[in-house]
Formats: structure tokens, C-alpha cells, sequence
């Protein structure tokens, strides 16, 4: 496991631009909405602080994940990888253990700026909100984005077909997130104390989505695998 | 190989008048409902259509693990079959959901969870088709589509739910609920008889659609054969 951790973090070394240019998109995507947006109240920026939020984190790590397959696929890594003497399986997970960690400092950074950038007081919570909501959101995600690159890299037009198949089966477990966040955000809020019975609800939900695509995609993915 | 025309003539001339009598039925002579009156009476056509599109992504999730459990079968010109008249009833789900929506919430469309759930099973029908169409090895194809089966299928429970885990504008379950139906029984008996009988065009039209594609692929054979 040490080994494969190696070889990916210095993969990702070797290919800094498959991280940098999807975290340097979504900047620009901060700012343009920041720019886009300074004309509203700042109730209707607070509304759509986390759904822009969560709209941004999921391209940014859509394009990270299209360019590391894009990669692996020109430089026939995944093939070669699948002859290492650990299971293919564990390849694919702890490709997505590193994809999770680098986007878990990323939402968390972004969403900082985005916040700062609308002009938005942010309460002491936002960062344990969002910190609460991303473990579930990602565990969910990232093997569910892996599974969708495994099985569009090996077509023609993955770049197109990527976002048509990942992006409507990443939607329930996004709108569950988001629906955490802003509550977890809102009750952190001065007046509001502690988390609400309304939350529970949502976040058994979150946790019960998150759980369910991790285990499901992670079995589909060795099915996947033998597909390549 | 090649069935006799006539018998297809002959089924599609009972599906035809079985829906003409069932839709007509509920159309010109089942009861009004107390609280919508007639606009109602396009539920005969949305909730069968609506069953339709979700026992179709289960026989495609039943289609998908067939095939990756036996990859030398025929099976995957049926999955094709399958996510095109599941993407017609989807589409005829969304659209009949449109009309009804207009008298009764007074707008043509809202992204309310359960609509929104419904328009991603669409999207996820289309991605299928074409990730069938972009893949041209038959086992890599086998593999693929059949794991993709599988996570359209997902989304039904999702869409099922969706009414009870988010806010939305449609309403809860009316019929299936532990407290009992809250439809009168001549209602239910009605729309029964229209769910089975949209059912079975859902069948039939698979089967004819499945036989289309073995003829054009046997077709394409010969031709290959023939020229080479």
C-alpha cells in the first residue's frame, strides 16, 4: 500500500498540472461569480453561497479525475498498474484515498474564497459545517467518479461522456450535501444554538448515500477493471 | 430467424385497442376526483408510463448482471432496447408530469427533487445509449454497459423517495403507504388496468426493438462475410 501511495504522490509530482489547472478553473470560476453576483443582497449570496460551493468542488475534482485517466490512459499506466502484484482493486483505491485528501483541502480552500470573495461574514461554523458534510459528500464521490472514468476512458469521446454519466448520478448525494451544509451553516449562525432536530434527518441521509455509492461503486469498480 | 409479420400485426392491433379501451375508460367514464376534477384523469397516463420507465430500468439492471455474469450471451442488444423505450417513457413521464403541473401548481416545470430525479433517469438512459454506441469491442461493451446498468438503476429508489427526503412541490405517495391508499378503489382499479396494460407495450415494443437489432446485426454479418 506504502508503494502504490509513492508512486501515485510522485505521479502527481511529476504531473502538477492535472491538480493546478483544475484548482486554478475553479478560481476563475470564483471570481467570475463573485463578479457576476455583486450586485445581489447579501440574504440571496448566503442562499447560494453552497450550492455554488458544491457546483464548483464537483468540476474541480470531475477534471482532476478526466486528466489523471486521460494520463494513465495515453501512458498505459492502468494497464501496467493492473500487472503490479497488488489487486487491481487496491490500485483504484488508493488512487481515490489521494483524489479525496487533495479535494477535501481544496473545497475547504474554496470555500473560504468564494465566502470572501461575496463579501459574506461568515460565522465561526461554516468551516466545522463544511468540514462535517465533505467526509460522507467525498467517500461517496470519488469512487463513484473512478468508477465513471474506468468506464468512459476506454471510449472515444470520454471527455464528453464523463460529465454525461457521472455528473446525473453525483446529483442526489450533491443535493444531500448541500442541504447539510446550509442547515449546519445556518444553525451555526449567533441566535440558533447547536445542531437542530431538523438536521438529523438530512445528514442520516448524506451519511446513508455517501456509504451506499462508496460500497457500490468500489464493487463495481473491480468489474470495471477487468473491462480494460 | 425472421418471425412472421402477421403475428406482430396481430399483437399490435390488441395493444392498440386495449389502450384505446383502458385510456378511454379512464378518460370519458372512470369518476372525477373531488379535489382536481377532470384534469386528474391524465394520472392514467403519467403514473403508467411513470411504472413503465422504472420496470424498465430494473429488467436493464436484471439484463446487466446477466451479461456480466455470462458475457457470451446475446443479451446486450436487448440493453439497448431496453434504455431506448426506457428513455420514451421517461420522456412521456416528464412531459404528461408538465401538463398536469401547469392547473395544478400553476407552472410548466419546477426543480423540485422528485422532477428533477426523474429528468436524471433520462439523462442517465442517454448515457447509456451512448456509451453503447462509442464502445466498439462487444465485450468491453458487455462489461460497460452492464455496470452502468446497475447504477441507473439506483436512481429509481432515489426518485421514490425523493418525495420524502427533500421539500418538493409533488405529492407524497398515494398509493403505496403502511397507513393505506388514499385513492378511491375505482381510481385504483382503473389505473391498474392501465399500468398493466402500458406495461405490456413497454414489453412488446422491447421485444420488437431487440428483434430489429438481432436482424440489423445479422444483417451487418452477412454483409461482412459476404465482402470479405
Amino acid at each position: 500500500m506504502i508503494s502504490l501511495l509513492r508512486f501515485f504522490v510522485l505521479s502527481l509530482m511529476s504531473n502538477k498540472e492535472h491538480v493546478l489547472s483544475p484548482m486554478s478553473f475553479g478560481l476563475s470560476l470564483v471570481l467570475l461569480l463573485a463578479v457576476g453576483t455583486s450586485a445581489l443582497p447579501e440574504d440571496a449570496k448566503i442562499t447560494m453561497y453552497p450550492t455554488l460551493l458544491f457546483v464548483i468542488g464537483l468540476i474541480v475534482l470531475s477534471w482532476m479525475l478526466l486528466k489523471h485517466f486521460h494520463t494513465f490512459a495515453q501512458e498505459h499506466t492502468l494497464t501496467t498498474l493492473l500487472l503490479h502484484p497488488f489487486k487491481p482493486l487496491a490500485i483504484a483505491l488508493t488512487f481515490g484515498l489521494i483524489i479525496l485528501t487533495i479535494n477535501l483541502i481544496t473545497f475547504i480552500g474554496l470555500g473560504w474564497l468564494l465566502a470572501a470573495m461575496l463579501g459574506l461574514s461568515l460565522t465561526p461554523g461554516w468551516l466545522g459545517a463544511l468540514t462535517a458534510c465533505l467526509p460522507p459528500y467525498l467517500l461517496g464521490m470519488v469512487p463513484l467518479g473512478v468508477l465513471c472514468c474506468l468506464l468512459t476512458t476506454i471510449t472515444p469521446a470520454s471527455t464528453m461522456l464523463f460529465p454525461v454519466i457521472y455528473f446525473p448520478l453525483a446529483t442526489p448525494l450533491t443535493l444531500a450535501s448541500i442541504e447539510v451544509y446550509t442547515l449546519l451553516w445556518q444553525s451555526s449562525a449567533p441566535g440558533i444554538e447547536g445542531v437542530t432536530s431538523a438536521i438529523t434527518g438530512p445528514i442520516g441521509l448524506l451519511i446513508l448515500l455517501g456509504g451506499f455509492f462508496a460500497l457500490l461503486s468500489t464493487w463495481l469498480i473491480s468489474w470495471a477493471l477487468t473491462a480494460l | 430467424m425472421i418471425q412472421s409479420p402477421h403475428r406482430h400485426y396481430l399483437i399490435a392491433v390488441l395493444m392498440l385497442t386495449g389502450l384505446i379501451l383502458v385510456w378511454g375508460y379512464g378518460i370519458f367514464f372512470a369518476v372525477a376526483e373531488k379535489h382536481q376534477g377532470e384534469i386528474y384523469r391524465i394520472i392514467y397516463v403519467h403514473v403508467p408510463a411513470a411504472a413503465a420507465a422504472f420496470t424498465i430500468s430494473l429488467a436493464l439492471l436484471i439484463q446487466g448482471i446477466l451479461s456480466l455474469k455470462c458475457p457470451q450471451s446475446n443479451l446486450i442488444l436487448a440493453g439497448k432496447a431496453l434504455a431506448e423505450v426506457g428513455l420514451l417513457f421517461t420522456s412521456l413521464t416528464l412531459v404528461t408530469g408538465s401538463l398536469w403541473g401547469r392547473p395544478t401548481w400553476g407552472v410548466w416545470w419546477s426543480w423540485d427533487a422528485r422532477m428533477t430525479t426523474t429528468l436524471l433517469l433520462a439523462l442517465l438512459y442517454i448515457g447509456y445509449l451512448l456509451l453503447w454506441s462509442s464502445i466498439t469491442q462487444r465485450d468491453t461493451k458487455v462489461k460497460v454497459c452492464g455496470i452502468l446498468a446497475v447504477l441507473i438503476a439506483v436512481d429509481v429508489p432515489i426518485i421514490y423517495q425523493s418525495v420524502t427526503w427533500w421539500r418538493t412541490l409533488h405529492q407524497p405517495p398515494s398509493l403505496f403507504r403502511p397507513q393505506g391508499s388514499t385513492m378511491d378503489l375505482s381510481i385504483q382499479l382503473t389505473l391498474l388496468a392501465c399500468t398493466l396494460m402500458v406495461l405490456s407495450l413497454a414489453g412488446w415494443l422491447t421485444h420488437m426493438r431487440t428483434h430489429i437489432l438481432r436482424l440489423k446485426s445479422a444483417l451487418e454479418q452477412q454483409a461482412f462475410t459476404h465482402f470479405r
